[in-house]
């Protein structure tokens, strides 16, 4: 598979800053601090299970809901 | 309207007589202080509330001190507002938090203050501070929960106690707390804005931190090899891994976002283990940084957020102690003072700073419009 991780990532990032660039920033920040190398990831990036079970965490942290992303089930 | 004082006076009673005297002229309702631990923590945090008792009185123990114009030691300064420039503050203390988290807890008294959820809180509206102490090793996990439950941003630092690393203190309207967060939720008056500067640039080498512990903040490796030793072959002269704590000063590692680095600093080396002053995560990228002017920067980082705002009230300044100790090794603090001898300024040298996560080598500042 591959570009669910980054699917998960413009979700959170869309979430969090809700079209504000000043809070898109912060939170593209707050997610390298928690180790998610945002830029790193793109629609042709391989998906690793790890990554996205630590992105699925970090969405439950924010209150972001990833419902509507249709992902696949490892 | 902001009023800044400052006293070196030995004896806290004519400390206290002498800050009176310099903010006789307002008539706050909250004030902003860092003091010396060379005071007693509890006469100060209690005198300092006496003194003020129509405001909401905050502070923490400092590593040194900084007032528009200089850069002090053995000294309190303090920032006066009143509510031309602060329109509502509010307190939460965290307390434990070298065991516990508790953020959402004060987080819920900041909802029921201001009658609106954190989530939603518009973050132009509203700005936070955090004091933390600065020997818990606990201001990762704080700065994370605060980032998760809102967009408000929090500028911070943590307490300092002139560099014994015995015990430092987070003063709230009177009373004295160790291993505790205080945070304050500020809705200014007439707007707010910040400056994060730190002065160095990359390198064009990448360290990976391969295996971590982080409750410690020790990095074990990078790049698969010994911690140490990697980050002496990434260093431009290669030095034996044993003498790498010449380097840490004058070259930390940077965790990138865009252009910016968040400062990650080391602290020293164990068995070819490095020590940080924050953690790293397993699997993180970092830049290796070298140093520039911290002198230059700041005053180019101030000069354009004048020109950009036109006025500033007043800045409080949360300045890394490693930046202090670098600027006295220079002989540069006056100079460093002195950048900030037109706006009403008040800042201390912390054993950290708070801006998203905990970082270091930094200076964070608050800027009241």
């Amino acid at each position: 598979m591959k570009g669910q991780t980054k699917r998960i990532i413009d979700k959170i990032l869309d979430q969090e800053s809700k079209g504000d660039e000043f809070q898109r920033l912060m939170a593209k920040s707050k997610l390298v601090m928690k180790g998610i190398f945002v830029d790193k990831f793109t629609e042709d990036t391989e998906d690793d299970p790890d990554t996205i079970a630590k992105l699925k965490e970090i969405a439950k942290e924010f209150n972001v809901s990833l419902n509507d992303l249709e992902l696949e089930e490892k | 309207m902001i009023k800044t004082a400052y006293s070196s006076q030995p004896e806290l009673g004519k400390a206290i007589e002498d800050i009176k005297d310099q903010l006789a002229q307002i008539n706050p309702n909250f004030i902003t202080f860092f003091a010396s631990s060379y005071y007693s923590p509890d006469d100060i945090s209690s005198q300092m509330a006496k003194l003020f008792p129509y405001a909401q009185v905050i502070g923490c123990s400092s590593s040194g001190e900084i007032i528009s114009g200089k850069m002090l030691k053995n000294s309190i300064v303090v920032m006066a507002f009143d509510n031309e420039t602060i329109a509502d503050v509010k307190l939460a203390l965290v307390e434990n938090i070298s065991k516990e988290n508790n953020v959402e807890k004060a987080f819920k008294t900041f909802e029921e203050y201001y009658d609106e959820p954190m989530k939603q809180m518009d973050y132009k509206a509203y700005v936070g501070m955090v004091f933390i102490d600065g020997l818990s090793l606990a201001e990762e996990k704080i700065m994370d929960t605060i980032g998760n439950l809102t967009s408000v941003l929090f500028i911070g630092g943590s307490a300092g106690d002139d560099l014994k690393f015995e015990k430092t203190y987070i003063y709230a309207n009177g009373k004295t707390y160790t291993n505790a967060a205080l945070l304050t939720l500020i809705k200014p008056a007439k707007g707010y804005d910040f400056i994060k500067t730190q002065s160095f640039c990359t390198l064009d080498k990448k360290l990976v931190a391969t295996k971590v512990n982080e409750e410690k903040r020790e990095v074990l490796e990078f790049n698969n090899l010994p911690a140490a030793q990697a980050y002496a072959q990434a260093l431009e002269n290669n030095p034996e891994a044993e003498s790498v704590g010449d380097y840490f000063m004058k070259n930390p590692v940077g965790l990138m976002v865009g252009e910016e680095p968040y400062v990650r600093s080391p602290q020293r080396v164990v068995d070819n283990k490095m020590i940080f002053y924050c953690q790293l995560k397993e699997g993180m990228e970092l830049s290796l940084l070298d140093s520039t002017d911290i002198i230059f920067d700041t005053k180019k980082a101030l000069d354009e957020k004048k020109k950009e705002l036109e006025h500033i009230e007043g800045i409080i300044n949360f300045n890394c102690i490693l930046r202090t100790l670098d600027l006295e090794k220079q002989n540069r603090t006056q100079e460093y003072g002195e950048v900030f001898s037109d706006i009403p300024t008040i800042g201390f040298s912390t054993y950290g700073e708070e801006f998203v996560g905990h970082i270091n080598q930094t200076a964070t500042m608050l800027i009241f419009k």
